[in-house]
């Protein structure tokens, strides 16, 4: 991230002084300030609200009884975690969390299944199968209310904000739907390739 | 599609309702909650504003232009709008600068545009992949993602191919 920042910025500098002023490149700089900052406190608006919102929900249980509905599914997605292992749990709140579009209110219960599942992992240090279908799917969001993105669209003076729902709802299921598909495959495929290594002495 | 649009006011009741029902004091919960997000925020702000301070030079100075120029086959072949060029090669590293250059994006072109929902879509269905690939592998003290890297990379192109084409044809 460093270098690409780095790259990125004096890749910028350059360029506008052969093309331009260095004047250009000052007002540049300070415009890029001042929208960092007023995107940090559009961000902080939507923020605040989601997380006050989520606190509510965790503070009630609603979350947590959500949770016990959605984990008997998890147990078939994760075949390698033992029934009741304490991941479980947090992956629940994780992937609802994610479902509701709270990415933000997401990350703090997905950081929590991972540690719980390296505490048992045979080889420390080695990713699990488990922990590899985990990560796959936050990547791919697996989002049915886009919150923000509607909460944005909304703040910029949208006629219709909650329009863009259903399609990025099909959207997050197809990507979701392809990683657990790759992921599956490639599980089985090193697995057997495992298997065969330990054939062979 | 009143109906989607009543759904994040109804989640809201839901949860308040619940909440008071359960005998849970509301404001304070809310309050911790927004605690949270100034904490958060005081941690990724300078973070933005770093990004913003790049991708405005690199939008300004043309180099994005000289990118798009080289990308433009791949753009034009994925039917992909160019101001969209800045959100696909921020999207993947920060989620805060990708909501940046979302509201950039609605600034200018407004939020009921083809590039306006496209960029909503993009970002409703997708998330920071890199980000979450780098913070979940440590905090499973894990060194390398192995094959889930690739296979996230997949979701990505899978997930913003539908969702370009959806941005085209849904009836909205």
């Amino acid at each position: 991230m460093g270098a690409v920042w780095f790259v990125l910025v004096v890749l910028g500098i350059v360029l506008m002084a052969i093309h331009g002023t260095p004047a250009a490149v000052t007002q540049s700089l300070l415009k890029g300030t001042r929208e960092g900052l007023s995107a940090s406190i559009d961000l902080l608006a939507v923020t605040s609200l989601w997380l006050g919102i989520s606190k509510v929900a965790e503070r009630s249980g609603l979350l947590e009884q959500i949770s016990r509905r959605v984990s008997p599914w998890l147990g078939w997605l994760f075949p390698s975690l033992r029934p009741g292992h304490p991941a479980l749990g947090s992956m629940t709140l994780n992937l609802v969390a994610n479902i509701l579009g709270l990415g933000n209110a997401a990350t703090p219960f997905g950081l929590r299944a991972m540690e719980q599942m390296a505490a048992d992992n045979p080889n420390p240090g080695r990713i699990t199968p488990a922990m590899s279908t985990f990560l796959v799917l936050n990547s791919a969001c697996v989002t049915l209310i886009p919150a923000t993105a509607i909460a944005l669209r909304a703040a910029a003076g949208s006629a219709q904000p909650g329009a863009i729902a259903i399609p990025a709802a099909i959207a997050s299921s197809a990507a979701t739907a392809a990683v657990l598909v790759a992921d599956g495959w490639w599980r089985h495929h090193s697995q057997r390739q495992e298997r065969r290594r330990h054939r062979q002495p | 599609m009143n109906a989607a649009e009543w759904l994040l006011p109804l989640l809201v009741l839901t949860v308040l309702v619940h909440a008071r029902l359960h005998r849970v004091n509301t404001l304070d919960a809310f309050v911790a909650g927004v605690q949270e997000a100034l904490h958060l925020i005081y941690h990724l702000a300078p973070y933005v504003i770093a990004i913003f301070v790049a991708l405005d030079l690199f939008t300004a100075s043309g180099a994005l232009d000289l990118l798009a120029r080289f990308l433009r086959p791949a753009l034009v072949w994925l039917h992909l709008p160019y101001p969209l060029l800045p959100l696909l090669i921020v999207r993947p590293l920060s989620g805060s600068a990708s909501l940046g250059v979302i509201s950039q994006i609605l600034r200018s072109y407004g939020p009921d545009s083809l590039v306006g929902r496209m960029a909503c879509i993009m970002q409703g269905s997708s998330d920071t992949t890199f980000y979450v690939l780098t913070v979940y592998t440590g905090a499973g003290r894990v060194q390398q993602a192995g094959y889930a890297l690739p296979v996230a990379i997949l979701g990505d192109l899978v997930g913003y191919a539908v969702a370009i084409y959806l941005a085209y044809h849904w009836p909205f």
